[in-house]
């Protein structure tokens, strides 16, 4: 186990007419190595629940638990949360203060006092991990950039960190197809190492979802369901009933399967529906 | 044939403090656009979408070449309030967009400017903020809503002003499944029974598929353009640019690759299926 | 943790103060700003503080989210008592430091002058706190209409005033983003005051980078959203001058006649 929460509550602006009671006593736990997906509508609460677990926020009641502890938001434990712990906002806008590209993506790496050396080798890699090495951008202002260009430029200031636990806030919101699969192909590859645990908020589950081992459903505060892909999809109706939807393989799938045609319903990726209609396909131009 | 509402020249534009030598973001684009069409703007990032769409709202302004908005050059300095009401735009990053101090106040803000009588302002608030599901935040500040509460504040502040042209820069990035829904049918109800002009910037092969017409953009050129079945069929293409197509074009194009004999242009999920079922039938 | 209403910032709300026509608000202000200043005496001044702090009770906002946004008016307050303290002599000799003296007459005078301030901040804080910054604008350029007749750019300046007036929130709300982002970043902002004054400093020049950019990106956005300086517009909610309002300016009209006549 790697993180869970006890009773996790967060309401902003407290005691006035804007109170927002963001999260509502929620007990989840995150495995160590697991690559978790956090769904739920607009508004449920899914931000704010990473930016406590990423200990930006400070919850307003119940606690959260890592490896174990109970975090007490402490100098030397916020610090070394952070070291480990990277968030990439929804909004990657928000993310960047420095006046290049070049200087954002090398912000944490220099502020871990690493050597030039290998502060230079970092910010390339990192840049090259999310395919936005053009080197005509170095130099440039992170806040003129394309939309898509500045959500990897967030990705890669959140990678030179080398973080063991990744919390991505809607990462692929305005990334191109490429983009799209390049991302999860780093995020399944680093997801791989032992002990690296991927979090993902996404409203779009073309890709993520043949990733994904865990599911966490968010709505109105509260946590709805928590569980295996085929645990959760296999309540297709209480998703739509909260605004949400299956993976677009699987919607495709039902349509197929609504024709009359024998396929099974529970199929994350392209490939394996190719498969399938594949394999189903010699069976019927055998006789 | 309807009447040509936009209209670029070898629309030409280099952001400012670019160096010369720098690619421009859009280069040479000819291009026309008539009234009550539905147009789907691809590209891979940095293609240069955003900066086409801010063109037709003279936010930015052609370096080489023309625009013309009805007509009007987005040149001359006084059609420029005439072209902002023509064509209204959502930006891609809602907090650029949002002026106001309450939802309500921010919703409102463009038909204030367009000296709306009041009562009419409010009808129209209401039922922004109804269709959208975000009466219920009405009189929140702004900048305390989550992402895709503050993406729904900036649409519907713009469906309420009913411009006669929608700039809408990937509308639907933040929004929950059902949002999407919600706006997609909202936009192509209002282009269908009102003749509302739409140009969406889409990163989504769904989202393009509903459109009349489909542009590619590849570094700064408008590179290809036709009905969403030619192009979101052209596998090979999209894929060269780092786009793709939806589920079931895909599928197809992958079956189709497998030696299955599928017709070309599929792209929604039922056609996919009534394919197979004839195919099923056949053998 | 970070709820705190900084000063200039408006809170959406209903009090009676909210619903005060914002024309009426700037001529109230106007008013009360010639008698905090013709206040000559702590009696004077005290009553009219009170009034004030009764005027922040009904707007209804935790005390806390105040005291948060009121931290850097402590410092100027400081400033001005060790000024005014060491600076001004007469009167009995209350400490003797030194060299140093504080004398009777720079306590007072001290005391005065920070009465003063904080019945300023005060003031601007109601006015800012209950009223829209586009609201304020329209009200402003209302009464520089008539200038404008004579080729004064009222409504031009009226707009660079309602954006001044946002860009205190602005920077707050900036450095407030800014600490997020590098916390999350790895930067560590906790720690004693030095540490963190240490650590701030840097911070200093994205801050105002990032607040001039977020200013001009409001201009663009209002301007791309149909906004015209001085063109005519209406308002969802349209804007009357009711009977309560004129009561205020009739009371803030009579308290400065009381000041006027009795001396207070
Ligand atoms: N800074 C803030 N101040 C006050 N309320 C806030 C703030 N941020 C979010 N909220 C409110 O808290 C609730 C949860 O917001 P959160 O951002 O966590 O939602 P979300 O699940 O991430 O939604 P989305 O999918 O739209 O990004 C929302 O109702 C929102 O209005
Ligand atoms: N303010 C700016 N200053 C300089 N160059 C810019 C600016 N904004 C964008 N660019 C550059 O212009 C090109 C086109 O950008 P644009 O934002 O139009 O792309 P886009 O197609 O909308 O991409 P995305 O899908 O990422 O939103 C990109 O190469 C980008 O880096
Ligand atoms: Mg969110
Ligand atoms: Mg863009």
């Amino acid at each position: 186990m790697l993180i869970c929460t006890k009773k996790l509550s967060y309401t902003y602006m407290p005691g006035t007419s804007f109170k927002v009671e963001a999260l509502r006593e929620i007990d989840l736990s995150i495995d160590r190595g697991s690559f978790t997906v956090l769904l739920g509508p607009s508004g449920s609460g899914k931000s704010t629940l990473l930016q406590l677990l990423g200990g930006l926020l400070r919850p307003t009641e119940g606690a959260i638990f890592i490896d174990g502890r109970r975090l007490q938001y402490r100098r030397r434990e916020l610090r070394e949360l952070r070291r480990r712990v990277g968030l990439v906002f929804q909004e990657p806008e928000r993310q960047f203060f420095c006046e290049t590209l070049y200087d954002e993506i090398a912000f944490a790496p220099r502020n871990f006092a690493l050597p030039p050396g290998t502060v230079k080798e970092r910010v390339e890699q990192a840049l090259q991990q999310v395919g936005l090495d053009d080197p005509a951008l170095l130099q440039r202002s992170p806040f003129q950039l394309s939309a898509g260009q500045q959500r990897l430029a967030a990705i890669a200031a959140v990678l030179a960190m080398q973080p063991r636990l990744l919390l991505l806030d809607e990462p692929t919101a305005g990334l191109d197809q490429a983009g799209q699969r390049k991302l999860f192909a780093l995020l399944q590859q680093l997801n791989r190492r032992p002990g690296f645990t991927v979090v993902v908020v996404t409203h779009r589950l073309d890709r993520v979802a043949s990733l994904a081992d865990y599911y966490l459903v968010l709505d109105r505060g509260g946590l709805l369901m928590e569980g295996s892909p085929g645990e959760i999809f296999s309540r297709a109706e209480e998703l739509h009933r909260c605004g949400l939807s299956l993976p677009p393989v699987m919607l495709l799938m039902h349509e197929l399967i609504a024709a009359g045609l024998p396929f099974s319903p529970v199929l994350y990726s392209i490939e394996e529906a190719r498969r399938e209609i594949n394999a189903w396909r010699k069976k019927v131009a055998r006789p | 044939m309807a009447a040509v509402l936009l209209e670029t020249k070898k629309l030409t534009f280099v952001y400012p403090g670019q160096p010369e030598s720098s690619r421009p973001a859009l280069k040479e684009i000819d291009l026309e656009v008539c009234a009550g069409e539905y147009i789907a703007l691809m590209g891979a990032n940095g293609s240069g979408k955003s900066t086409l769409l801010k063109q037709f709202n003279a936010l930015l302004r052609p370096t080489g070449g023309a625009v013309f908005v009805d007509g009007l050059s987005t040149a001359d300095d006084h059609c420029i309030p005439q072209i902002r009401s023509l064509c209204g735009m959502i930006f891609q990053n809602p907090d650029n967009q949002i002026v106001g101090t309450t939802v309500e106040e921010d919703v409102a803000f463009g038909l204030e400017n367009r000296a709306v009588p009041p009562p009419e302002i409010r009808r129209r608030v209401a039922a922004a903020l109804e269709l959208l599901g975000i009466a219920h935040r009405a009189g929140f500040p702004p900048h305390q809503l989550s992402g895709g509460e503050k993406q729904r504040v900036a649409l519907a502040g713009l469906l309420a002003l009913r411009p006669r042209c929608l700039l809408l820069d990937e509308p639907t990035a933040m929004l929950d499944p059902a949002g999407q829904a919600v706006l997609l049918e909202a936009v192509q109800r209002l282009n269908r029974e009102q003749g509302i002009t739409v140009i969406q910037a889409t990163h989504y092969p769904e989202e393009a598929a509903l459109a009349g017409r489909v542009l590619l953009l590849e570094n700064g050129l408008l590179l290809k353009e036709g009905p969403p079945n030619d192009i979101l069929s052209d596998l090979p293409l999209l894929r060269s640019l780092g786009l793709g197509s939806t589920a079931a074009g895909e599928l197809a194009y992958l079956l189709r690759r497998d030696g299955m004999p599928l017709p070309g242009g599929i792209l929604h999920n039922r056609e996919l299926a009534v394919q197979l079922c004839l195919y099923a039938q056949k053998n | 943790m970070n709820h705190s209403v900084t000063l200039g910032r408006y809170l959406p709300g209903s009090s009676f103060l909210h619903r005060l026509s914002p024309r009426i608000k700037l001529l109230v202000l106007l008013l009360f700003l010639v008698i905090l200043f013709m206040l000559q005496t702590f009696a004077g001044l005290g009553l009219l503080l009170i009034l004030l702090l009764v005027a922040v009770a009904t707007v209804r906002i935790p005390f806390r989210y105040l005291v948060g946004g009121l931290r850097p008016i402590v410092y100027i307050v400081i400033f001005t008592a060790v000024l005014y303290f060491f600076f001004t002599k007469g009167g009995v000799v209350l400490l003797r430091l030194g060299t140093l003296t504080i004398e009777q007459e720079g306590v007072s005078a001290g005391l005065f002058m920070i009465a003063r301030l904080v019945g300023l901040v005060l003031m601007s804080l109601l006015l800012t706190l209950t009223t829209s910054p586009l609201d304020l604008a329209q009200g402003m350029e209302y009464f520089m209409r008539p200038l404008g007749r004579l080729g004064f750019p009222a409504g031009e300046i009226a707009v660079i005033m309602s954006i001044a007036l946002r860009f205190i929130p602005t920077i707050a709300e900036e450095s407030q983003r800014l600490l997020r982002a590098q916390q999350a970043r790895g930067a560590d902002f906790e720690g004693g005051f030095f540490s963190r004054a240490r650590k701030f400093a840097p911070l200093m020049v994205p801050l105002f980078i990032g607040a001039f950019r977020r200013a001009d990106e409001l201009a663009l956005a209002m301007e791309a959203r149909g906004y015209r300086v001085g063109a005519a517009r209406t308002r969802m909610h349209e804007e009357k001058i009711r009977a309560a309002d004129w009561a205020v300016l009739l009371l803030a009209g009579a308290a400065l006649a009381a000041v006027v006549l009795t001396g207070l």
